[in-house]
């Protein structure tokens, strides 16, 4: 073999290993780059405001029966601290649970109890109550209409971020309260405006 | 209260054991419920023309005629399925002196029953004769079961105060609630699908369900005389999976005493089986509450 020749092969081995490490940095930065770009929030569930943010608020919108059971109607109710996302959601549950003060009806049983609430990162509310939410209820379509849409509608009215409200009791996912609300999945707004709009002669 | 601890509580998953894929999973199990619902819709509505049996050209003089005759049937009623609300262990309402829902919704579902056999010649198929515990899933799948063309099922209201009176109707409220209204599939995650479908079945009827609701409305407003409380959209479980015409109806407030003196009455349960009577046939007849 000619020195010519040794110094072409010698040549194309040095193009081979420059293409191999080019493919392997280019490889290596399209790998970095994707880690980075997947790195947002992940689906999942985490405790309401864990972040820590403040809710901005210093009051909330309630809401309760009106005084013939007819439909729900709110209260202003002031907020005892402007606190996070999370302390703001778990007092409004707790404030309709203490019941109006303004002359409406409360709409949940007298013995029920908030025992966990978490937001997941689609916006979905999950309430867990005691069984006395359940137990205790007088029963009766239109009541369990009415205490369901007062959860969904309060939580939904004061906070853009809530999409849906999911009821568990005692942990567990249940069908109804009493015999009659689909809650085994979350409720929109929507899906229960009926609590204040319901025809009426 | 402690909330340091919320992630491992309430039986509900960590975010971490989430896998990424699910929010694929999650967009390609609502476009298919998205075109299963659209299949739904067009299938129950009618509104895919098919040309008629055997050869020949297809013309438009095939439909069915859109605007339904006031002496035709437009709406064959071969099978009703009627649902007493609750039962055994489940009672229901509790009125003032003791009546119980599940006993009177029991009664008046036989009242109904017998006169639609009478005098439509339906198959009335009752989800329970008898004081026995059903769950609410099981009485849907039964009307569904038994490709019924209506189902109705009776309640009454209960009320804090004692003096709310008069009937309530209720229909399925079309608006997306769960995972289809929220873009995820839930925590439960592997059924998303089969209970977003569940939802929807009842979509396509929502039109003919509000027309059954009216008509009965104005039957019992008319034949009993009690206060029309209202007729509202719910996403009641009981409707929410029947894929045909369903109503809710509840007649009185049995937490009324007067109502439920008169719901005592087997007089008063045959005048309300009479008024709904009436308000079907008017359904099956393509009638509205104008005419």
């Amino acid at each position: 073999m000619s020195r010519s020749e040794k110094e072409r092969q010698r040549r194309g081995s040095r193009g081979l290993f420059g293409a191999f490490l080019t493919v392997l940095i280019l490889a290596i930065v399209v790998g970095v780059l994707s880690v980075l770009v997947g790195k947002g929030p992940r689906p999942g569930l985490h405790p309401a405001g864990e972040e820590g943010g403040s809710s901005g608020r210093d009051s909330i919108l309630l809401f309760f029966a009106a005084q013939d059971g007819s439909e729900l109607q709110s209260e202003n109710r002031g907020l005892l601290q402007v606190s996070t996302v999370r302390e703001t959601l778990r007092q409004t549950v707790q404030e309709l649970i203490n019941g109006p003060r303004q002359g409406l009806l409360g709409t949940l049983p007298r013995g029920t109890q908030l025992l966990d609430l978490f937001l997941d990162d689609q916006g979905i509310v999950f309430l867990n109550f005691n069984k006395a939410i359940s137990e205790d209820h007088p029963g009766g379509v239109w009541m369990e209409i009415l205490t369901v849409s007062s959860l969904v509608q309060s939580l939904t009215a004061n906070f853009e971020l809530v999409r849906g409200v999911r009821i568990l009791i005692e942990g567990r996912p249940a069908e109804t309260l009493a015999g009659h609300v689909d809650i085994r999945r979350p409720l929109t707004r929507a899906a229960t405006e009926m609590g204040f709009k319901a025809t009426s002669s | 209260m402690d909330f340091s601890n919320m992630s491992q509580g309430a039986g509900l998953h960590s975010p971490r054991a989430r896998p990424n894929i699910r929010l694929v999973l999650s967009r390609a199990r609502l476009f298919s419920a998205f075109v299963v619902a659209f299949g739904l819709f067009f299938s129950s509505t009618g509104a895919w023309a098919q040309a008629p049996e055997g050869p020949g050209e297809f013309r438009i003089e095939d439909l069915p005629d859109a605007r339904p005759g006031p002496t035709q049937p437009v709406v064959p009623l071969d099978t009703i399925v009627l649902d007493a609300g609750h039962g055994g262990l489940d009672e229901g309402v509790i009125g003032p002196s003791g009546l119980l829902e599940k006993d009177v919704t029991l009664r008046l579902a036989q009242h109904l029953s017998t006169l639609l056999r009478a005098r439509l010649g339906a198959r009335v198929i009752q989800t329970r004769t008898g004081d026995i515990s059903l769950p609410v899933s099981e009485r849907t799948f039964l009307a569904n079961n038994a490709k019924a063309q209506l189902f109705i099922s009776i309640h009454l209201e209960g009320s804090s105060l004692s003096g709310t009176e008069g009937f309530r109707l209720y229909t399925s409220n079309p608006a997306p609630s769960g995972e289809a209204a929220v873009g995820g599939v839930g925590p439960e995650g592997t059924n998303g699908l089969a209970t977003i479908l569940w939802d929807l079945a009842q979509t396509g009827f929502s039109n003919e369900s509000a027309r059954l609701a009216e008509l009965m409305a104005d039957g019992l407003q008319r034949g009993v005389g009690l206060k029309r409380a209202g007729i509202a959209k719910a996403p009641l479980f009981i409707l929410s999976g029947a894929q045909m015409p369903a109503v809710v109806v509840s007649p009185a407030h049995l937490t009324n005493a007067r109502e439920e003196l008169l719901l005592q009455d087997e007089t008063f349960l045959q005048k309300v089986a009479e008024s709904l009577y009436e308000a079907i046939l008017n359904f099956a007849e393509g009638r509205d509450v104008a005419e």
